[in-house]
């Protein structure tokens, strides 16, 4: 975390140092292809198109507020319990998005069940609260929340949308694939089914991505 | 730097304002998280009494289905209705109360009842608000009261289709609860859902799949002498009409199941 020691103020830098906050954390350091953390919930809801979208949202607004706010605190806050305080700022973004999917869209929070609050055990959001929100100015810093949302989001999304694909043959209600040259293959829908696909896009973003620098040394 | 007054007094507020943020949401979101339970049961009941509905419904539409198609009467509304019978009767407020007695003879609280009947009766008050104080006096009973609640699921022209009731009880790892609804001779099953269940998964869990609670269809909850029970079994060959087939491995969640329908079951034969 080199460039997180910069300037704490938000001058004419920030422009540039948000698009470079923003590239870091949603495709250099992408949290789940690279980082590979945060999987518990990749491999559990991924099952459908829709579930994994609505779990990016949730990691999304989660990661913005509470860097928003550990941000915002990180001057006041005592060393000594800073992480206890992270964690009941979390707790209370997650609770309140559980709260809401609960109230208004019943339907999807019983099928995401338990994993919406889990996010409050999220490595990905503790780890971006400890490890950019701390040091950097609260801007700065919901731009790296935007930023890894939208990258376990996208990722989540890709994953659905393929095991959805091959699992269903339809997507969102879509038929993609006609049955009368396609057998959906249950084994993609069920849990095996969520390891390989995460394990392929992981070597598809390496791939791309290219070799580590620092590993080729 | 900052000593430990600072640091507890930091801890204090931010833990405030935490929880006075989650009450806040708690209670603006209470009123539709309990429609939404209660939209989920009407869908159980439907399931169960076999009514088609469009599962995209909303909880709004859902609870709208309900309204027109199911009657909801407990045990409690049957005493009021011969409550509202005796008072209209004539008689001495001891006549009476003697005939209300015998009507509920047999029936668990019949006397912790004929007390509030003499009670309420007692009071000057008029017709309608007598039967008010009634009901009210009634909640007052016993935490088990009313014991049974059916729902009576009707066409337009008020024809019974089916009825459904609440079952509920401990499983194995927590508890169940479900809705059974008979046909309208109230000997023969129609249908059978579960809406809360913590089983094991892949074995007891699998109570709630469609092999497993269809076999409930068209069973009697009596047997050939008509004593009220059903059972559940694992590998019968030539099973009873109160018989059905359970799921194999899942011996303790059969049971359990089979236990708590029973209850029901002897209210209802009752």
């Amino acid at each position: 975390m080199a460039d997180s020691k910069g300037s704490m103020t938000c001058g004419g830098m920030c422009g540039g140092k948000g698009i470079e906050t923003f590239k870091e954390g949603a495709w250099a350091n992408n949290p789940i292809a690279i980082q590979v953390l945060g999987i518990c919930s990749a491999l559990a809801v991924t099952s459908k198109l829709s579930n994994s979208l609505v779990m990016g949202v949730a990691l999304l607004f989660v990661c913005v507020g509470s860097n928003l706010f550990v941000s915002l605190l990180r001057n006041r806050t005592p060393h000594r319990i800073r992480m206890i305080a992270e964690v009941a700022i979390i707790a209370t973004f997650v609770i309140l998005f559980d709260q809401i999917l609960k109230a208004f869209f019943p339907a999807m929070s019983k099928q995401l069940g338990p994993y919406v609050g889990l996010i409050i055990t999220n490595c990905i959001v503790m780890g971006r609260a400890e490890a950019f929100a701390l040091q950097n100015p609260p801007l700065l810093s919901m731009i790296d929340g935007v930023a890894n949302g939208v990258g376990y989001g996208v990722v989540l999304a890709a994953i659905g949308f393929f095991r959805e694909l091959f699992g269903t043959g339809e997507v969102m209600g879509y038929k993609l694939l006609s049955e009368s040259w396609y057998t959906p293959n249950q084994v993609i829908s069920s849990a095996p089914g969520a390891f390989i696909a995460l394990g392929i896009l992981i070597a598809i973003f390496n791939a791309v991505k290219g070799p580590d620098p620092e590993e080729s040394k | 730097m900052k000593g430990n007054t600072y640091t507890i007094c930091y801890a204090a507020i931010l833990g405030t304002v935490c929880a006075l943020l989650l009450t806040g949401v708690a209670v603006f979101t209470k009123s539709f998280q309990e429609i939404n339970e209660a939209a989920e049961k009407n869908r159980n009941i439907f399931t169960a009494v076999s009514l088609d509905y469009n599962p995209d419904a909303s909880s709004e539409e859902l609870m709208d289905i309900f309204k027109k198609n199911i009657e909801e009467k407990s045990s409690a509304d049957k005493v009021v209705d011969i409550f509202k019978e005796k008072i209209s009767g004539k008689g001495t407020p001891d006549e009476l109360a003697v005939s209300f007695a015998e009507e509920l003879e047999g029936k668990k609280f019949a006397d912790g009842i004929v007390a509030i009947f003499k009670e309420t009766y007692s009071a000057d008050l008029a017709k309608k608000e007598l039967i008010e104080t009634f009901k009210q006096n009634l909640t007052s009973l016993d935490d088990e009261y009313p014991e049974l609640t059916l729902y009576r699921y009707h066409d337009a022209d008020d024809k019974t289709l089916a009825v459904a009731l609440d079952f509920g009880g401990p499983g194995l790892w927590g508890p169940i609860k479900g809705i059974l609804a008979l046909e309208p001779d109230l000997r023969t099953i129609k249908g059978i859902t579960f809406y809360e269940q913590e089983e094991t998964p892949g074995i007891g869990g699998e109570i709630v799949k469609d092999k497993f609670r269809n076999g409930f269809l068209g069973k009697k909850i009596v047997d050939a002498d008509g004593k009220a029970g059903i059972s559940i079994k694992t590998n019968i060959s030539n099973p009873a009409d109160n018989e059905i087939d359970g799921v194999t491995r899942a011996t303790m969640t059969c049971d359990k199941v089979a236990d708590m329908l029973n209850v029901v079951i002897e209210k209802i034969v009752k």
